[in-house]
């Protein structure tokens, strides 16, 4: 009797194990999870050629490439590089790569006794576009005066339109009060002393830009460059060139003639694949928490590849903070008693390994390591679960009058690889302390919106954020300041309003130096011991990975990895 | 017949303007404020409704609906994304090309696939042949276009390097930033996204046909016109194919209409820009423009192939009259 099925089905059988086999071909054992270790930090000394092209691919594209709009991370990585600022964060590995340093301007800003006027000195010509045109102080006020024009819609209005003397209400016709050039010199004249002033003034919104760029909310494709680097061409969704910028006289590496993003949508693992065999130098939004593992095995700062000098997988920090922001404006956890048995009851190091391997760094602080006044900030709750104490502290908190079991609504991320693990977690965490957590998850834009509402009722907000410049009050007083509780889109998801604190923290906002970092930093600590509004889990990490022809990779601490000191190996 | 594609084309802008107003209506239900997330991060309350009045966002949704309308039809403009403030009109010109590449290349490839293998099968059902070819068309169905277009570029693009495995190379030449453009390169380019896009379809088609020729096969008129001894072949051709492809040109039609909207597994996996990643990437970032940009070109599509289908039945089958 004949058998075509037995036949057909060992050869579909064949087929499948050829295919299981390519598919399981690159992974290779487990590893434990630790500290980072592999953040790149070779600058120039790996031997490469001079010029050459880097073709790269984005999955996520980026949202404009116009100084006054963009506000991706990506986009602030590819505007690190064609910009020119007044002041700015050198091509350094931490710490020196998160001090401010002059750039155009001759030296760090003036600012008056009574913290109300600063000025930048910029001498003219000492940078120029590559169209030719010299940058001035007047570059850097118009710089300014079209973010802050009503019709530009930038979101750096958000970081200073309140502070400049004018900006408030402007509607985009001459000039304002605030904005003055004489010279060579750029003042600004402020509402009121404001720390940070010289940070925000360091952001890529105030990129110089060449005379007359238009007033164009949909962002400029085409903008001349006086960075290291210039964007050639820009098509939305398609590609992004960068060249070498042919007038750069500064002292910023340039090492490769032109960076090619060609694709600006590639999948996730195909991008992967397509860096391995070389068909792409770089893609920066490819590497995922469920890669990271084989690729830090294989090309990591401990493969044989590294061993041979080509490390091309990195694993730096990044100026982030994770943290489950605990609502005390709801009943749940209205207790500081509560919420700081939380705090200790939560295992930081599991929670942190499900976000991917060496993806993040645990942590109970509030301020991330990179800023000023992290130093100061002192640990109070533990690593790993401290149950004892943190029932101890329960058992205090029934004495108040706090009723168990506590039922807590608990907003998450739909789709985000780590979250369904930590919120299981969290949950194992939290019943023995009779804390029973309900999950509702949400796309990002969607939770983040809910949880700004004033009278959300979610109890915990799985959340994170990442600096837009390395200093405590966007921290502090942006997360946890009275001041942010809006009726809608605030960003104190703990809905903390406590009148001293408050206080505290207008104060040091308004102080520099030392003694700025030393108030935040003890303000902090106070903070998180006594009233606990968060219980803080992690420091974010990101994941670099390139193809085996690139070398001289840095990790500059605020914009990520650094694409002028990029080369090609010998 | 200028009678039936007047009336056609009457209901179909009434299915237009219908499928717009839902498209506006599950916007505006889902809790998300475009303007804040414009404004920034740290954004005050002034600033956001800068934004919503810039957007038009400050209106009754009625009046926002109307406004779309009249950019549409008087300006002929589908707005602006929200996104990167783009105008859709651009991002759809520029999409399309790249979805219909996809579309149409793959429907060839799966019809060369589908027709000759399911009038085999048809004609000698249970042997050896159409076995293969029914265990094949299981495995087409169940196999998930993601996972073969992953393991397509695995092993035909990374481990033996014979063909590229992302991204869209343009057909008249390499694109300002583009490693690659021109016909050949175009074509290398799409050939695992081809195959990834048909096999799914050429399963369900093999099926399709082989049952519809089956069926065509016991039909009287087949059975007359052998015998009054006409060849095989001039049985099949002219008297099965003739009435089986019936259903198949409707079929046809209509998965080409829908998939013009967007072959979102294929562009997604393969780097694409097509209408499909638009539309993914403009759903994640709530921006309605662009989703009824691609949303009323997917609904023109599905409209304008329904009618060519139904003009077609008149042509393959003159007993159909339009009326």
């Amino acid at each position: 009797m004949k058998r075509p099925g037995m036949w057909l089905a060992l050869c579909l059988l064949t087929v499948g194990i050829v295919l299981l086999g390519a598919a399981c071909g690159s992974s290779s054992g487990g590893g434990s999870g630790g500290g980072v270790s592999s953040s790149a930090a070779n600058g120039a000394s790996t031997p490469h050629i001079q010029g050459g092209t880097i073709k790269a691919a984005l999955h996520g594209g980026v949202d404009f490439l116009d100084p006054a709009l963009a506000y991706y991370q990506i986009s602030w990585q590819i505007e690190y590089v064609t910009c020119v600022q007044l002041i700015g964060y050198p091509d350094k590995p931490a710490p020196e790569g998160y001090q401010l340093v002059p750039e155009a301007a001759s030296s760090m800003p003036t600012v008056s006794a009574d913290g109300k006027t600063v000025t930048f000195t910029v001498p003219p010509g000492k940078y120029k576009f590559n169209t030719g045109e010299p940058v001035t102080a007047q570059t850097f006020a118009d710089s300014l005066l079209r973010d802050l024009n009503p019709k530009e819609v930038s979101p750096f209005v958000s970081f200073v339109g309140t502070s400049i003397e004018g900006a408030s209400g402007w509607n985009g016709k001459g000039t304002i009060p605030g904005v003055q050039v004489s010279g060579d010199k750029l003042i600004l004249h402020l509402t009121q002393p404001n720390g940070t002033i010289v940070a925000e003034m360091a952001t890529p919104f105030m990129c110089a830009i060449p005379h007359n760029t238009p007033i164009n909310s949909k962002g400029v494709t085409s903008i001349a460059g006086a960075g290291p680097y210039y964007i050639a061409s820009y098509s939305p969704n398609q590609s992004i060139v960068l060249k070498r910028n042919p007038n750069y006289t500064g002292p910023r590496p340039h090492n490769v003639d032109e960076i090619d993003y060609t694709q600006l949508s590639i999948d996730q693992n195909q991008g992967i694949l397509s860096t391995k065999s070389g068909a792409i130098d770089y893609c920066p939004d490819c590497p995922t928490a469920a890669q990271s593992l084989n690729l830090y095995q294989q090309y990591g700062d401990a493969s044989p590849a590294a061993q041979s000098g080509k490390q091309s997988f990195f694993i730096s920090p990044v100026i982030e903070v994770n943290y489950y922001a605990l609502n005390t404006a709801n009943k749940a956890f209205s207790n500081a008693l509560v919420r700081q048995a939380v705090s200790y009851a939560i295992d930081r190091t599991a929670l942190t390994k499900q976000r991917g391997y060496k993806a993040g760094l645990p942590t109970d602080k509030y301020l991330p390591p990179q800023v000023p006044g992290a130093s100061v900030e002192q640990n109070i709750y533990p690593m790993t679960a401290d149950l004892n104490k943190a029932k101890a502290l329960m058992s205090q908190a029934k004495q108040q009058g706090v009723k168990t079991p506590i039922d807590a609504l608990v907003y998450s991320t739909q789709g985000c690889e780590s979250c369904t693990n930590r919120m299981a977690i969290l949950k194992q965490e939290l019943a023995p302390l009779g804390i029973n957590i309900k999950v509702k998850y949400f796309q990002r834009a969607v939770q983040f919106q809910e949880e700004g509402v004033k009278g959300t009722p979610n109890d915990i907000a799985d959340e994170g954020w990442l600096a837009d410049f390395p200093d405590p009050y966007d921290f502090l007083n942006i997360l946890l300041s009275g001041k942010s509780i809006l009726p809608k889109n605030g960003d104190n998801f703990s809905y903390f309003d406590n009148p001293t604190f408050n206080s505290r923290m207008d104060a040091a906002a308004k102080l520099t130096g030392n003694s700025r970092a030393n108030t935040y930093g003890q303000i902090a600590t106070d903070m998180a011991r006594d009233q606990a509004p968060w219980a803080a889990e992690s420091n974010q990490t990101n994941y670099d990975f390139f193809s085996s022809r690139i070398g001289c990779q840095l990790w500059e601490p605020s914009y990520g990895m650094d694409l002028a000191t990029l080369c090609i190996r010998k | 017949m200028i009678r039936y594609v007047i009336r056609r084309l009457l209901w179909a802008c009434v299915l237009f303007l219908v499928i717009t107003m839902l498209t506006f209506v599950m916007f505006f239900v889902i809790p998300v404020n475009p303007a804040a997330m414009i404004a920034g991060k740290a954004a005050t309350p002034a600033e956001i409704k800068h934004v919503e009045h810039l957007l038009y966002l400050d209106q009754p949704v009625w009046k926002q609906y109307l406004h779309y309308l009249q950019q549409l039809f008087v300006h002929h403009s589908l707005g602006y994304s929200y996104g990167n403030r783009q105008s859709v009109n651009s991002i759809i010109a520029r999409a399309a090309p790249i979805t219909a590449s996809v579309v149409i290349g793959g429907a060839i490839l799966w019809m060369m696939i589908a027709v000759p293998v399911g009038i085999y099968s048809a004609l000698r059902p249970r042997s050896k042949g159409d076995r293969v070819a029914m265990v094949s068309v299981l495995a087409g169905i169940s196999a998930h276009p993601v996972w073969i277009g992953y393991m397509l570029s695995l092993i035909v693009g990374y481990e033996l390097g014979l063909l590229p495995i992302q991204g869209y190379c343009n057909l008249r030449g390499a694109a300002p930033g583009q490693q690659c453009g021109g016909p050949v390169d175009w074509f290398t380019h799409m050939i695992l996204p081809w195959i990834t896009f048909a096999i799914l379809y050429s399963a369900f088609y093999v099926r399709m046909i082989r049952s519809s020729v089956m069926e065509t096969l016991n039909e009287d008129y087949v059975r007359t016109a052998r015998a009054k001894g006409a060849s095989e072949r001039t049985v099949i051709t002219r008297h099965v194919l003739r009435n089986a492809m019936l259903p198949v040109v409707t079929m046809l039609g209509m998965d080409i209409a829908v998939a013009l909207g967007g072959a979102v597994f294929v562009e997604l996996v393969f780097g694409f820009q097509g209408l499909g990643g638009t539309a993914i990437q403009a759903v994640n970032q709530f921006d309605l423009p662009t989703i009824s940009g691609t949303v009323i070109f997917a609904s023109i599509m599905v409209i304008l192939f329904n009618l060519i289908v139904d003009l077609l039945y008149a042509w393959i089958d003159p007993r159909i009259r339009l009326t």
